[in-house]
């Protein structure tokens, strides 16, 4: 279980329950990292308010998210991460042997050519902490500046919400099963 | 920096308010946030989380640069290292300290409370995974509140890390770089 108190809204100052209900109103309800975030209020209603660009108005088409989502979380062994995020890879279109080719470290071997370039441009700057100069070119070319930009920030964000689920143990949300091997 | 900056008068309506709000708060926009300028409303809302983790933050100051140091040190993120390390002497982050997480020493050679910093940083971002023994002390020294603002600093500073090196981002002409990569 988390290592962290979870917080629940009644548990809330009036103007912390504000910043509750902006994270549940795009999300349904607030789960994953942020009732643990709520432990810093402000923390956690900015750190959502980021998130909520990159989950529901990135200009990535949702196939492309979702499949760099997963791959960041692979990368950072993050159980709650993958688990929130296979079955939205999977509504996105992101084929089934893709996501097993990642679950598995076997991505980006096997996969299609712009499938393989997205994996490989997380797995260069997440584990050397560079992008070549090919690899960069290619994908500026590929989303534009914009897309560029919100798939760097989508790498970074869910980085960082991994250090923070990892960090703290938080399981799996709903109780879902988690689907990450170790 | 890999691709140009985007100049103010490139902006309108709210992407021109965004940076103004940078501008605002920081006096200009550089570094991580020009690189995410390409996209304003990633720079503008990664600002507002910057400006809290620096600015109203639980932490205090020397914490907080230690673990900035760390984070930067482990990406190998010049921009963020040659930025940090004078507000780290700014705080009183002692020389050695500095010194010890520049070479890659650190954290031997620290003193426990800086150690355990340096220790929640490298098990964060190398293994993952923190150890039950140093999450039980790092839980007994913060509060829920500090714990929740340094972790987040780790991710935060973290994710600027990804867009400077992406963007090969460079520290500003006439700036040393402090680095050693």
């Amino acid at each position: 279980m988390s290592r962290m108190p979870s917080l629940t809204r009644g548990e809330l100052s009036l103007e912390e329950q504000g910043i509750f209900d902006d994270i549940a109103a795009k999300r349904g309800s607030v789960y994953g990292p942020f009732p643990v975030l709520l432990s810093s209020p402000k923390v956690a209603g900015l750190t959502a308010k980021l998130g909520e660009y990159l989950r529901f108005e990135s200009s990535l088409d949702p196939a492309i998210l979702q499949l760099v989502t997963l791959t960041v979380a692979r990368e950072w062994d993050c159980q709650c991460q993958w688990t929130d995020h296979e079955p939205q890879a999977l509504e996105a279109g992101v084929p089934k042997a893709t996501i097993d080719a990642l679950k598995e470290r076997r991505a980006p071997e096997g996969l299609v050519t712009d499938e393989a370039e997205l994996v490989s441009f997380v797995q260069e700057l997440i584990q050397n902490h560079q992008v070549s100069e090919a690899a960069f070119v290619r994908m500026k070319d590929r989303l534009g500046p914009l897309g560029l930009t919100d798939l760097i920030a989508t790498i970074g964000y869910y980085s960082l919400l991994a250090c923070v689920l990892n960090g703290f143990e938080i399981p799996p949300a709903f109780g879902r099963e988690p689907l990450l091997p170790n | 920096m890999r691709l140009t900056e985007v100049a103010r008068e490139d902006l309108h309506g709210r992407s021109q308010q965004i940076y103004d709000e940078i501008v605002a708060s920081r006096g200009v926009v550089r570094g991580p946030f020009a690189a995410l300028m390409h996209s304003p409303e990633v720079a503008g809302r990664a600002a507002s989380l910057g400006a809290y983790l620096r600015f109203e933050t639980s932490l205090d100051p020397k914490t907080l640069q230690i673990v900035t140091l760390a984070v930067a040190r482990e990406w190998d993120c010049q921009y963020e290292w040659t930025a940090h390390e004078p507000q780290a002497r700014e705080a009183l982050v002692p020389e050695d300290t500095i010194t010890a997480i520049k070479k890659r020493q650190a954290p031997e050679g620290l003193p426990e409370d800086e150690a355990l910093l340096v220790r929640y940083v490298h098990e964060l971002l190398r293994g993952h995974r923190v150890a039950p023994e140093t999450f039980d002390r790092i839980q007994s020294r913060f509060s829920p509140l500090e714990l929740t603002d340094l972790t987040i600093t780790i991710g935060y500073y973290s994710m600027l890390a990804c867009a400077l090196i992406a963007y090969e981002v460079q520290p500003a002409e006439g700036v040393v770089p402090l680095l050693p990569l």
